[in-house]
């Protein structure tokens, strides 16, 4: 049975986009098979960190929006470009796509102004599931409460909401797990990214949960070798010790 | 009361007890070193005046014996050379009487029948009063029964004259016949009236004794002083007494003669006559006792020295000897040789403190000069003590001095980290000090406390600091009138409402697939 996990938060740079490819990754590599979808058009960056860069991408997202092709020619089979080092990463009999987004800013400036067919990209998600026989579709969205994010959420099977122990995405958190509560999505976690060493995470994950009434599904720690790493590649395979990586595990989970 | 004293020494300041500590050290290194030192300059001091006291005792003593020996040596053969010399004169005496006791019976037994001289009675002085002799007869002897006699015994000038020439020792000589005449020579005419020859103890020994003899000391009838007589009988060829021949000696010769021996300057020689009166002994006289009173000398045998009474029963069983004799006034050699003519007995008698007045002297001297090297040695122990002491204190002022700079420069540092860690408790503990901590840069096991005590601090500091801020931070406050506006705003419009309804069928939709 297919999962539709969505990943969000209310503003950006909450680590949404590095969450996804982890957690996607890690899941992947217990043998399922994963599809992380980048709806984030308006500024699209998750092929980074599965180095995809400009030349390897042929149709994206924004080409079966536009009715260009079909969906499963988007999808990008990331796990063979899967290296540490110079080593090989096995997903044993899993595997994963990437479907990405137009970073070309004509193409941006086009949806942002047109809008696109929300249903098309619901029937997308659920033709690519199909196709690629998807164990999980994680559903990176843009941040923010507007028609697309919260169709995302709408059809959640599981919604992941990011947020910085910051006090600007305390208020929008709020908001947002209350609009989700009366989309009943099936399961709602909150994640607690980048937070300092010195916090008690337990009394971090405690707070928070209080606060919303919504479990934390992970607190992840603000790391330098998480910054200095930042998007050239996938953290949890190269740090499989570090602490990091072990909360990915955890709210990896929570997912399975 | 161990915890007492624990509690006690944990409480004293590190200066302190690093003062406390070189003291102590300081102390008991002086003290130990001190006392050795002074109970050895002790021993050394002790040493020597012993050695000293024992030369001198040894020196003294070898001394003394020295001089004793030698003097006992000396003393005796004075003693026999005067008892010789005395013998001498006495037997010359007794010789001289043996010859007119010869004359004197030959002249009895074979009385010449011419050639005798006028004889002079003592109412009839003579010219010349060595040229005849005085005769004298005894009360109630009349002239007409002796005539003959007297004219025989005028014939006695014959030899009285040349003896009595001979021998300056003589004072007079005589004969006393049993008739009751006494001739003597020279002339002299100082006879009392009661004077009978025959009573005389002279005369009566003699006839005793049959020999030669002498009398005991006598006072002179006629005011000659201390005499002795020699005396023998007379007797005819038949055996017949005729009377006894006579010689007078005054002490006053003897005296002259052999007593005025210089012994020392305390040392005197005196005689003791057969009947242990002492005799002739420098300085005794007749006084002013007339010659018919008894005359007391000293009697050695009714001395109550013991050791003088032995001496005296020796000395009459005419043995040669000398003997330590203790008297009142202190220890005495005497020396005694006999003189055999008269059974008499030489003496001298010498002060031992005399002979051994040299050593005494030496002794004295050495004893004083000891003295003098002991009150010196003392001093001088005194002073070393005194230095000692001196240094003791000196030393310890300046160890103290030191000792409390020198534990400053120790404790300082330590002292810094303390004061730091202390501060830190207090929550007080400034950017500078822990700056002026790190910046140490000593090789020391402080230096180095103190660099890490820094390198702790700033990371407690910072744990406090983020300690701090996280109990302040993790307040999270939702506006929950602003967050239900805007939840309104999104969910009554068209398009969530819509949604709603979209995503019930796309749930079941999906369910279905």
């Amino acid at each position: 049975m297919s999962k539709i996990v969505s990943i969000h938060s209310f503003r950006g740079g909450t680590g949404k986009s590095n969450i996804t490819a982890n957690v996607a990754v890690t899941i992947a590599r217990q043998g399922r098979r994963v599809c992380i979808i980048d709806t984030d058009i308006a500024s699209p960056g998750i092929h980074v960190l599965f180095g995809l860069d400009e030349d390897k991408m042929d149709k994206v997202l924004n080409d079966y929006l536009w009715g260009n092709c079909a969906i499963e020619e988007t999808a990008y089979d990331v796990g063979a470009n899967l290296r540490v080092g110079e080593s090989e990463v096995t997903l044993m009999d899993g595997s994963i796509y990437l479907i990405p987004s137009s970073i070309k800013v004509g193409d941006i400036a086009k949806v942002l102004k047109e809008g696109y067919n929300v249903e098309l990209l619901n029937d997308g998600f659920r033709e690519i599931t199909r196709k690629l026989n998807l164990d999980y579709l994680f559903i990176d969205t843009h941040p923010g409460l507007n028609e697309e994010t919260l169709l995302s959420i709408a059809i959640s099977d599981v919604l992941f909401i990011i947020l910085r122990p910051d006090e600007q995405d305390y208020q929008g958190t709020a908001v947002t797990v209350e609009v989700a509560r009366k989309l009943n999505v099936p399961k709602m976690l909150v994640v607690v990214n980048k937070v300092l060493a010195e916090f008690d995470f337990a009394e971090v994950k405690r707070k928070v949960e209080e606060t919303y009434s919504c479990e934390v599904a992970g607190v992840l720690l603000l790391s330098e070798d998480v910054v200095r790493l930042s998007s050239a590649g996938i953290f949890s395979l190269r740090y499989p010790e570090h602490p990091f990586t072990a909360t990915i595990r955890e709210i990896a989970s929570r997912v399975m | 009361m161990k915890f007492r004293k624990m509690r006690l020494w944990s409480r004293i300041s590190l200066t302190t007890k690093i003062v406390i500590v070189f003291l102590v050290l300081s102390i008991v290194s002086l003290v130990v070193i001190g006392s050795l030192a002074l109970n050895e300059i002790h021993e050394v001091g002790n040493y020597a005046l012993k050695s000293n006291i024992s030369l001198g005792r040894q020196a003294v003593t070898d001394s003394t014996n020295a001089l004793e020996d030698q003097a006992e040596e000396y003393l005796l053969r004075l003693v026999k050379d005067q008892a010789t010399i005395s013998n001498t004169l006495f037997e010359k005496v007794e010789a001289e009487v043996n010859t007119i006791a010869k004359f004197a019976s030959t002249l009895w037994s074979n009385p010449p029948s011419a050639g005798y001289p006028r004889s002079y009675s003592q109412e009839e002085k003579p010219k010349d009063i060595y040229a005849v002799s005085v005769y004298l007869l005894a009360p109630n002897v009349a002239v007409e029964e002796i005539e003959e006699e007297l004219e025989i015994s005028s014939k006695m000038d014959d030899i009285f004259i040349p003896v009595y020439g001979n021998d300056s020792n003589l004072v007079c000589v005589g004969i006393g016949t049993e008739s009751g005449i006494y001739r003597g020579y020279p002339w002299f005419s100082e006879f009392p009236p009661s004077y009978d020859t025959r009573e005389r103890e002279y005369y009566q020994k003699a006839a005793r004794a049959g020999k030669i003899g002498w009398t005991e000391l006598y006072v002179d009838a006629f005011g000659r002083g201390l005499m002795t007589t020699c005396f023998k009988p007379v007797h005819t060829l038949e055996g017949k007494l005729v009377g006894v021949v006579a010689a007078d000696v005054t002490l006053k010769t003897i005296n002259e003669r052999i007593i005025n021996t210089q012994v020392g300057e305390f040392g005197y020689a005196f005689l003791i006559d057969d009947k242990e009166n002492l005799v002739a002994r420098p300085g005794l006289s007749a006084g002013d006792k007339k010659w018919d009173e008894s005359f007391k000398t000293e009697n050695l045998l009714h001395s109550d020295n013991r050791e003088l009474k032995k001496i005296a029963e020796d000395m009459i069983a005419g043995n040669t000897g000398i003997v330590r004799c203790t008297y009142e006034d202190g220890e005495k050699y005497v020396t005694y040789a006999p003189i055999a003519c008269a059974n008499w007995s030489m003496g001298v008698v010498m002060p031992i403190e005399e002979i051994i007045a040299p050593a005494l002297a030496t002794e004295s001297q050495i004893s004083s000069i000891t003295k003098d090297t002991w009150k010196n040695i003392d001093r001088r122990i005194h002073g070393v003590q005194n230095i000692f002491i001196g240094i003791f204190f000196v030393v310890l002022l300046v160890v103290s001095g030191l000792a409390f700079l020198l534990s400053r420069m120790i404790t300082r540092p330590i002292l810094r980290v303390t004061h730091a860690a202390q501060a830190m408790e207090k929550g007080e503990l400034g950017e500078e000090e822990i700056a002026s901590l790190s910046q140490n840069k000593g090789e020391d096991e402080v230096a180095s406390l103190s660099r890490v005590f820094a390198s702790m601090a700033t990371q407690v500091k910072a744990r406090e600091n983020r300690l701090r801020r996280r109990v302040e931070e993790l307040r999270i406050e939702i506006d929950q009138s602003k967050k239900a506006k805007e939840v309104a705003n999104i969910t009554e419009s068209e398009y969530f409402q819509n949604l709603q309804e979209t995503a019930k069928k796309m749930r079941e939709k999906s369910k279905e697939e």
